[in-house]
């Protein structure tokens, strides 16, 4: 009897363990059964260095979505880059979106500066103002070799 | 009988000729792109032969006048302006949006044309890479001219973002230069400054104008 009850404590433990974990590696993995009411937006770059999928997007700092994808434009020869927004989040067409990089050495993120036009990207827009991630070897290289340095 | 046959003949095939020729004409107007690019390049070479003219006037007031207007018909001051305002935009009521704008042609004129006065732009060249046309959207044509300028052995990327509404000519309503958007740096500046009210953003830019 005493083993019978030993062995349901156990059983027990393990299942509560098993539960956890998996909740645990599905929150940190931000992984959702229920799908959020998300839009997709695309830009294209003339260079996404550093950008991963998944990393954020941002308004003042605040997330707003995700990387979904980036892949390269076969016929223009830029980055592609395709963005989750949440979809309480309303965008202007004007809206400017940057690859920035958070501190000096930080991941790249996409900022997004809202615009003032009474226009609002739908699902599947292309967002036109965009800026690439700042290539700071080739701002080294044009300070070093500057023709008109002393 | 045979010319009562004929005669309808030749000019049913005579129309359909005159028909095809005209169905060829309407299918091949010249691309939107291209009719902007024309038309950057006629701007920017009437703004160097301006400055390169040794009657080229060296009245201050003068030559920013003439700048001023040159500057009203190549820039769309009005999108540019809304481009750099970003949100704050909305928050504007119709004669201060007309305030900013002006101010602000004022500003890019002073800042940017101005300076060319007296400059040696004799071995400037300006080769015009790609033409980039972005999806046209409600009568309104965009298009990215990249281009780069070179004076000796120094060289940077500029590229004109360029717009037409209607029946209005091509004008530029956003430059970037070695990829950075001269309105998304304005845009980013008026964003810091969270409290300032449309009245304050235009006394202040009047000030930066008229100093």
């Amino acid at each position: 009897m005493n083993r019978r009850k030993i062995e349901i404590y156990v059983g027990l433990f393990v299942i509560i363990g098993v539960i956890t974990m998996g909740y645990l590696i599905l929150a940190i993995g931000e992984v959702s059964f229920f799908p959020k009411n998300q839009y997709l937006l695309h830009g294209y770059f003339a260079s996404a260095t550093g950008l991963k999928q998944g990393a954020r997007v941002e308004i003042a700092g605040v997330e707003i979505g995700t990387v979904s994808s980036i892949c390269i434009d076969k016929e223009r020869l830029v980055a592609k880059v395709v963005f989750r927004i949440n979809g309480d989040m309303e965008l202007s067409d004007d809206s400017i979106v940057s690859v920035k990089t958070a501190g000096i050495i930080g991941q790249k993120y996409i900022d997004i500066s809202p615009g003032g036009s009474d226009d609002i990207l739908e699902d599947g827009d292309e967002i036109d103002n965009t800026e690439s991630s700042l290539d700071i070897e080739s701002l080294v290289r044009k300070f070093i070799f500057a023709p008109d340095k002393p | 009988m045979v010319l009562k046959i004929f005669i309808p003949f030749v000019c049913f095939v005579l129309g359909l000729f005159q028909a095809s020729i005209g169905l060829a004409n309407d299918a091949d107007p010249i691309p939107f792109e291209i009719e902007a690019l024309d038309h950057l390049k006629l701007s920017v070479d009437q703004i160097l032969a301006t400055i390169q003219d040794p009657k080229f006037t060296q009245d201050p007031d003068e030559q920013e006048q003439i700048f001023y207007t040159r500057a009203m018909e190549l820039f769309d001051f009005k999108t540019f302006s809304m481009l750099s305002l970003g949100r704050k935009f909305k928050f504007f009521t119709k004669d201060q949006k007309e305030s900013f704008v002006y101010y602000f042609s004022k500003l890019i004129s002073q800042t940017y044309f101005t300076q060319l006065a007296g400059k040696d732009v004799q071995n400037v060249t300006i080769q015009y890479m790609e033409n980039r046309p972005l999806k046209p959207k409600k009568n309104m044509f965009r298009t990215d001219i990249l281009t780069q300028i070179s004076q000796g052995e120094k060289q940077i990327q500029v590229t004109y973002r360029m717009i037409k509404k209607k029946t209005r000519d091509w004008k530029i309503y956003d430059i970037k230069v070695a990829g950075v958007s001269m309105a998304a740096n304005y845009r980013e500046q008026y964003r810091q400054k969270l409290s300032q009210t449309p009245e304050a953003i235009i006394i202040e830019l009047r000030e930066k104008v008229e100093k």
